[in-house]
């Protein structure tokens, strides 16, 4: 049996493991001692690896080249050649036609690498000419991206995920990491036990709830409104950093005068809580000698979602609550290498290191090291990949190149959704398995899978880590770098990388904050945390020192906003709001989990719709009963779960599941500040069935359809294409 | 006496790797792939439940056929004796012990169920078309490898899982008198300067 070092997959804690291989086959993966991980692993990463071996257990792995030659065909199976050549020509000739910001593009923060994505974007940039590249944190965290870029400079996490658990006070916001990054709430679990105090403010009482010294059940949609009242006690009692705001921030007046107005009575009712919690949790928060305020997509994924952000940036910072190693900012990233996406420039305004597009002293950077002519790289901010629904109907984007991501899963109104890929002049996939997206596809280009790659992720706290191949490439699979640079040749921008290695060292020539992080320094458990400037440096765990910000003249811009309530409120034909929640034991679209034999059998279709007690027993439900979901998208069958930790009014919907799918209810309405979807607040409406034995039987039915439909797609490649078959 | 696992709630994350490590070393073992013990959330607690090992075991005094079985280690089941009768089932104190079988509809991936039931029909009555089952209880890991210990110890992320044998719980019951003599002394309004050894 071999051993073959690797980071998991599934989350951005960068847990470092083992993955164990017998005959080519992985038969299973152990922990090992990784800065964050510490040897342990949760469920994913336990028992989330046997999908490389095509277990077929949801939808079969892609393992040839495939292309739709007419919209609406059948895919057939062709050599590398043909498909790379079609591609070319394609989007060649939208490029022509529509100019080159008709094609877009997203990367993948899943198992593909920095270096995927690396190349990725300079096919994009340098090659299509567009900028119109994005990845999944725009669904995601992007809020926290924007929103701490524009007050404090990083858009990051600015502690580490180990310095948690050395915290005096954790105050988590619409996050809970024992269901997102089990091996982060065990930082926290071990913060209480070293006494730190620990504060949930949440609608659900997760589970951190359960050890928390002070809980505040919220309404759903009040982040902002709380928010400013928290931060109002802080003001009005005193609490605040006078030095601090003073030698560190600007534009404390201005701030004030909006959170002047934001007491805890104002806003009690829109919060449903207690105003005098509000107080408690603000005094503890701002005393405690060091504290971390950690959120996730509750704040994210809401229409106010870069507001928040804002605020809870200005709280850390009037309260001086930021830039020690064990106070600070924590928005913990969703998927392993979303960071890593963002670090790369897979962000329409981004080149790789953060370095603005708009900036031409940048581009000229960028331009010489990629042997372009002055002036070759475009200026202004591409598309959002919320963008591409409307972008499509206005027939400003053509042509859609999907990189590892399974958008007709994970993004809002799977209906409209669809209408949008299938609308579109040529859409391109290139994953490992045949998901909904890919089965739409006119072009399958089979990518290998992690474990059969080498590369570097970017942990949720910046952590360069290296992962290793541990078996060869399935079928035809190519690593996806190869296949962009193949691409890219035929389309006149010839690229000949190696190796990752070759890559990764242009990218730390080229994002200084990122030089230090060499592949010698990452080997084994090694790892780099940026800013890793120079090759001495080991890595910056703590961001902001001393007050010294990553803003131009080295301040925090202090920002403030008015609360406005949700887009769509329940109202009498859908009187409860539905949240969208994640699954422990699955990750992102469920296209790898899925296929893994424990996780599978622990947790499948169609999830579970919690709902209150009491809001069950009005509508004549029973725990486990198959129940309608409906919304004004659409209507999906899911099982219901009586769950007396939530609160009454509000349902929650795990995003993994394709028959019990959510997605198909949520809407449409993303923050404009980020282009954020409103995922965690819409209204919708649950019915009891009264048969569930059909019920039973119907669901059962759905997912074998769905199973046996992306079979069939996937099935032509098992077909070796005429050509190659006769010059044999 | 009679070794068995216990939790600390308060570092329970409900995450169910515990699950999942159970579930793959039994399948891996040849064993049912039915996870031996079960996460249980209540508003204030969640706990995984797992078997005691019990001394006067009544699942091995009801069992009709001796398939369940002491062990130096722990309490057993034969999974090829084992007739499905759910009598072990029904007189177990902790629920933790139900029955579970291989569905042949998940052979090679392609699952078509045809559900006879709602869900949540009891395990207990719960069957589904040529499926038998058996009883399936936590083994300690004894069964298939018995120098590792139970997996779901080892693999639980917050260490909130402890195996409980004659040291340990000796350990653990010197620690609670000890609590209980301090906390005697503070109620009996003495104070102490002396530092926790």
């Amino acid at each position: 049996m071999e051993k073959h070092m690797a980071v998991c997959p599934y989350c951005g804690a960068g847990c470092k493991l083992n993955l164990l291989v017998d005959d080519g086959m992985v038969i299973g993966a152990e922990g090992i001692d990784g800065v964050t991980n510490e040897g342990e692993l949760c469920l994913k990463g336990l028992s989330g690896f046997d999908f490389i071996n095509d277990t077929k257990i949801l939808t079969p792995r892609i393992l040839h080249p495939m292309i739709r030659r007419e919209k609406g065909g059948e895919l057939e199976r062709v050599t590398w050649d043909e498909a790379l050549d079609f591609t070319a020509q394609r989007l060649t000739e939208i490029k022509e036609k529509y100019g080159p910001d008709a094609i877009m593009l997203t990367g993948s923060s899943r198992g593909p690498g920095n270096e995927a994505n690396f190349v990725m974007q300079k096919f994009t940039r340098a090659c299509i000419g567009t900028n119109n590249i994005d990845n999944c944190a725009r669904t995601c965290h992007g809020p926290s991206v924007i929103g701490l870029m524009d007050t404090v400079g990083s858009g990051a996490m600015s502690v580490s995920i180990p310095n948690l658990e050395n915290a005096d006070l954790i105050m988590l916001f619409g996050y809970n990491p024992s269901a997102s990054h089990p091996i982060v709430a065990r930082r926290i679990v071990k913060a209480k036990e070293k006494g730190a105090k620990i504060i949930v403010v949440d609608p659900r009482s997760i589970e951190t709830a359960r050890i928390a010294d002070l809980y505040i059940q919220i309404k759903n949609g009040c982040n902002l409104a709380f928010m400013n009242a928290f931060a109002n006690v802080i003001v009005s009692e005193n609490m605040h950093d006078k030095a601090f705001i003073d030698a560190h921030t600007n534009g404390f007046d201005a701030w004030w005068e909006t959170i002047k107005n934001y007491t805890p009575e104002s806003v009690a009712e829109v919060c449903g809580c207690d105003p005098d919690d509000i107080r408690k949790a603000a005094r503890m928060y701002a005393t405690a000698p060091n504290s971390v305020i950690g959120w996730g997509m509750g704040v994210t994924q809401q229409r106010q979602g870069v507001k928040v952000v804002h605020t809870i940036a200005a709280i850390a910072c009037v309260a001086n609550q930021i830039g020690r190693d064990n106070a600070g900012l924590a928005p913990v990233r969703g998927q392993n290498n979303v960071q890593g996406s963002c670090d790369m420039g897979m962000w329409p305004s981004l080149l790789p290191g953060y370095q603005k597009v708009e900036n031409p002293e940048m581009r000229a950077k960028f331009e010489k090291a990629w042997g372009l002519p002055a002036g070759a790289l475009p200026a202004e901010p591409g598309f959002k990949l919320t963008d591409l629904p409307h972008g499509v109907k206005e027939g400003k984007i053509r042509a859609f190149y999907n990189f590892g991501e399974d958008p007709l899963q994970t993004e809002p109104d799977s209906a409209d959704m669809k209408e949008t890929l299938e609308n579109l002049d040529l859409l391109i996939s290139q994953d490992i398995f045949m998901t909904q997206t890919t089965a739409l596809a006119d072009v399958v280009f089979p990518g290998t899978s992690w474990g059969e790659h080498d590369g570097v992720f970017s942990a949720s706290d910046r952590t360069f880590q290296r992962f290793t191949a541990a078996v060869p490439p399935k079928g035809e699979c190519k690593h996806d770098w190869q296949i962009f640079q193949e691409l890219s040749t035929r389309m006149g921008y010839p690229m000949h990388y190696e190796d990752t290695e070759e890559i990764w060292n242009e990218v730390r020539e080229l994002c200084p904050n990122f030089y230090g992080a060499t592949y010698e320094k990452m080997a084994g458990t090694g790892h780099a945390q940026w800013p890793v400037p120079t090759l001495e440096c080991p890595g910056t765990p703590t961001l902001y020192k001393n007050g010294q910000f990553n803003t131009a003249d080295k301040k925090a811009i202090l920002m403030a906003h008015d609360f406005v309530e949700p887009t769509e409120l329940p109202d009498d034909a859908y009187p409860l709001v539905l949240c969208t929640v994640r699954e422990v034991g699955h990750y992102s679209c469920r296209s790898m989990t899925g296929n893994c034999k424990v996780l599978s059998m622990l947790a499948d279709e169609p999830g579970y719709v919690h709902i209150n007690p009491a809001d069950a027993e009005a509508r004549n439900i029973r725990d486990e009963d198959l129940v309608w979901v409906s919304s004004r998208r659409g209507k999906v069958i899911t099982r219901a779960c009586l769950d007396e930790r939530i609160n009454k009014g509000a349902v929650y919907m795990t995003y993994q599941w394709w028959i019990g799918k959510c997605n198909d209810l949520t809407m449409h309405v993303t923050d404009p500040l980020s282009g954020t979807p409103e995922d965690k607040y819409s209204a919708c409406e649950v019915h009891s069935i009264d048969d569930q034995v059909w019920a039973e039987r119907h669901m059962q039915a759905l997912y074998s359809a769905l199973k046996d439909r992306l079979a069939a797609e996937a099935a032509p490649q098992n077909v070796a294409p005429a050509a190659e078959a006769s010059a044999e | 006496m009679n070794t068995f696992i216990a939790i600390e709630p308060d570092r329970c994350i409900g995450c169910g790797t515990c699950l999942a490590a159970c579930s793959h070393g039994h399948r891996v073992a040849g064993l049912q792939a039915e996870p031996r013990l079960a996460l249980t959330f209540a508003p204030q607690v969640t706990a995984a439940v797992t078997c005691h090992q019990c001394e006067g075991a009544p699942c091995l005094a009801v069992c009709p056929v001796d398939a369940i079985m002491r062990t130096d280690e722990a309490v057993v089941v034969n999974e090829q004796a084992c007739i499905g009768c759910k009598l072990c089932a029904i007189v177990c104190p902790f629920g933790a012990i139900h029955p579970a079988g291989t569905s042949t509809a998940g052979v090679a991936g392609i699952a078509f169920e045809t559900p006879s039931q709602p869900r949540g029909t009891s395990p207990l009555l719960a069957w589904s078309i040529g499926v038998y089952t058996c009883a399936v209880k936590c083994d300690l890991c004894s069964t298939y490898d018995p120098e590792g210990g139970p997996h779901c110890v080892r693999a639980c992320p917050t260490n909130a899982l402890f195996v409980r044998d004659a040291t340990t719980l000796g350990d653990a019951r010197k620690d609670k008198m000890k609590a209980a003599a301090t906390a005697n002394q503070i109620m009996m309004g003495r104070s102490t300067n002396l530092k926790e050894a």
